[in-house]
């Protein structure tokens, strides 16, 4: 597959503000298709972004001070909707809450100010003594993805909570 | 996923439930119906409905209309019929008062109103199970607390249809045959469909997964719940035998009900065995007021059973029949009853107030919203007026029966005022007294928007 190429110099040169055609060109790869960005410049700020879109980089000097900026699509968006409700393609979980000793409703106020605390995307594993029926509501009414189930024992509910985009 | 907000008629339901305990134990107090009239006088049969429809059933309704979405892990759908089958009921459960005032032509009414009455109540509680039966009905295998609440739902039905051709008798539209035969054995099977297995089998079924919720303490696995469900099964099986042979022929079923009686044993003795597991096997060192206060309901069970058995099997119904039913709706589900709504009232007006706060700012705890310390001394004073009632009809006393059920009254009185406090934030610390009350009965003005 070609790489979608991208100059965005002359921009650059006449005072324009490149972002938004950057982030057009991003929308309009196809999927596994790389991006060849040159700037006049090498986009540090646009690395960050791009790598939480999933892209890695490889930003190669060119003469009188530019840059040519490869991006190639690794993993998922993790901001993405696609990814938001396609709990194969969350992020390992960066947090742990055990629930199975608490009465109710203390699991509730565990996992919603763990969820406060999250940055969109991260994901939180919570294991519970009972399905938290009461939590549902509450999580989808702060735009958050979850998934659970049972244990083989039937003994266990594993919740994965998956931030959403803050208010 | 399944979903369960609050239920928005919840509320409402208890507290029609406990307006109606409150008139029918002042109603006793005063000497209104049994042991100072007959048994199947109309003031007995009013105050006996008050207890049975008013109280027990919308109490069970309202709590399963809340909870049971949690028992299957499914929604419950048309809540919003909730206040339709709450207008029916009371609407039904006022004619039938009025038809049972009737039968002594007391205030120029009528006992025509029975049939009417009856017929109001079956489609309230027909409403009420059609919504209940949705979390209920589909293709996965139920819990096992969903399926005790799936054959009480059953009984209520039958309870009610019965209750129906009841006050057909009483009213005279029914023929003489028919009429003697549902006169000599229909009440007993009426009050076994209601009592035993609509209310008794729901409570026991909601007990499962609710102790073992606020105690910490694993599920009961295995054999014996199974057993006790199915023990429940087979009495209800000899009892809808026993009305069978009564609708058909009139011949009275001793055999059956001694079947039926044996049954609900068996699966009461199982029950409380593992209720005492349940409490044993618990994690939670310190037991909560409503867990606490349970106890003596989960003790007035098989008390209160054995009576009905021995009474059934010696032939003393007359006298020792009357103590059991006292000690089994006041004692066993009106317990429990006041017990549970100490801590879902709480919970209810927690999840409303602090569910949207909760991980954005400190929240209390469900606990600081009541004074469990203010509430046990009147829990105490329920159970001894149970107690000194349940003993007062046996000894035949009935000023002491009065005083008994007048002190349940006061703690009656006393445990809606701790609710009051409850729904008005009254009791949480300073700090969080400020937030805007939420109703005290009726439901929110707006959902939240859910995005």
């Amino acid at each position: 597959m070609t790489d979608l190429e991208l100059d965005v110099r002359p921009l650059l040169r006449n005072g324009g503000e490149p972002f938004g055609a950057i982030m057009a060109a991003v929308g309009s790869l196809a999927p596994g298709q790389r991006l060849k960005l040159f700037a006049t410049f090498r986009p540090e700020p646009l690395l960050a972004v791009m790598a939480s879109k999933g892209f890695s980089h490889e930003a190669t000097p060119l003469d009188g001070g530019e840059w040519q900026v490869i991006f190639t699509p690794e993993g998922e968006d993790i901001t993405s909707p696609a990814v938001a409700s396609d709990p194969e393609k969350w992020p390992d979980p960066s947090y742990y809450i055990d629930c199975t000793e608490m009465d109710p409703p203390e699991p509730m106020v565990r996992i919603l100010a763990q969820l406060e605390a999250m940055a969109e995307g991260e994901v939180a594993f919570a294991l519970l003594g009972r399905e938290p029926v009461f939590l549902f509501p509450e999580l989808q009414a702060r735009g958050a993805g979850w998934v659970g189930d049972f244990d083989a024992t039937g003994e266990n509910y594993r919740l994965m909570v998956r931030a959403g985009r803050k208010p | 996923m399944p979903m369960a907000s609050i239920s928005r008629w919840t509320l409402a339901y208890f507290l029609v439930a406990l307006s109606c305990l409150t008139l029918a134990l002042g109603s006793m107090a005063m000497g209104f119906g049994f042991p100072g009239e007959g048994l199947l006088a109309s003031s007995t049969l009013i105050v006996v409905h008050l207890v049975a429809i008013g109280w027990l059933s919308l109490l069970m309704l309202g709590a399963l209309l809340q909870f049971l979405p949690v028992l299957t892990g499914r929604a419950l759908r048309g809540a919003s019929l909730a206040p339709v089958a709450l207008g029916l009921l009371v609407c039904g459960l006022c004619m039938l008062l009025a038809g049972f005032a009737g039968i002594e032509g007391w205030w120029g009414l009528s006992a025509a109103l029975l049939p009417w009455g009856g017929a109001l109540l079956l489609a309230g509680f027909g409403l009420a199970v059609a919504m209940l039966a949705t979390p209920l009905i589909g293709g996965k295998a139920l819990p096992l607390p969903a399926r005790f609440v799936a054959l009480a739902l059953f009984c209520l039905l039958g309870a009610a249809s019965l209750g129906v051709l009841l006050a057909g008798m009483l009213a005279g539209l029914l023929g003489d045959d028919l009429a003697a035969a549902l006169a000599e054995r229909g009440v007993a099977l009426h009050a076994g469909f209601g009592l035993g297995g609509w209310l008794s089998l729901a409570a026991m079924g909601v007990s499962y997964r609710l102790l073992s919720m606020f105690l910490l303490a694993p599920e009961r696995r295995g054999w014996r719940p199974q057993l006790v469900l199915w023990s429940g099964a087979a009495g209800l099986t000899a009892l809808l035998a026993a009305l069978g042979l009564v609708l058909a022929g009139g011949e009275a079923a001793p055999a059956m009900l001694a079947a039926a009686g044996l049954a609900a044993g068996l699966a009461v003795a199982l029950y409380i065995g593992d209720v005492a597991g349940l409490y044993r096997s618990r994690k939670r060192a310190v037991l909560e007021l409503h867990m606490g206060a349970a106890l003596p309901a989960f003790a007035a069970l098989p008390l209160g059973l054995g009576l009905l058995l021995w009474a059934g099997f010696s032939g003393e119904t007359e006298l020792v029949a009357p103590v059991a039913v006292y000690i089994l709706a006041l004692g066993w589900l009106g317990g429990l009853g006041l017990a549970m709504l100490y801590k879902i009232v709480a919970f209810l007006t927690w999840l409303e107030c602090f569910a949207p706060l909760m991980g954005r700012r400190p929240t209390p705890r469900v606990q600081d919203l009541v004074r469990e310390d203010h509430a046990m001394v009147w829990f105490w004073l329920y159970f001894a007026g149970v107690a000194v009632a349940g003993a007062a009809l046996w000894a035949q006393m009935p000023l002491v029966f009065r005083s008994g059920a007048g002190l349940q009254m006061l703690a009656v009185l006393a445990l809606i005022q701790q609710f009051y406090r409850a729904r008005r934030l009254a009791d949480l610390p300073a700090e969080w007294r400020d937030l805007p009350r939420p109703r005290l009965f009726l439901p929110a003005p707006i959902e939240r928007k859910m995005t």
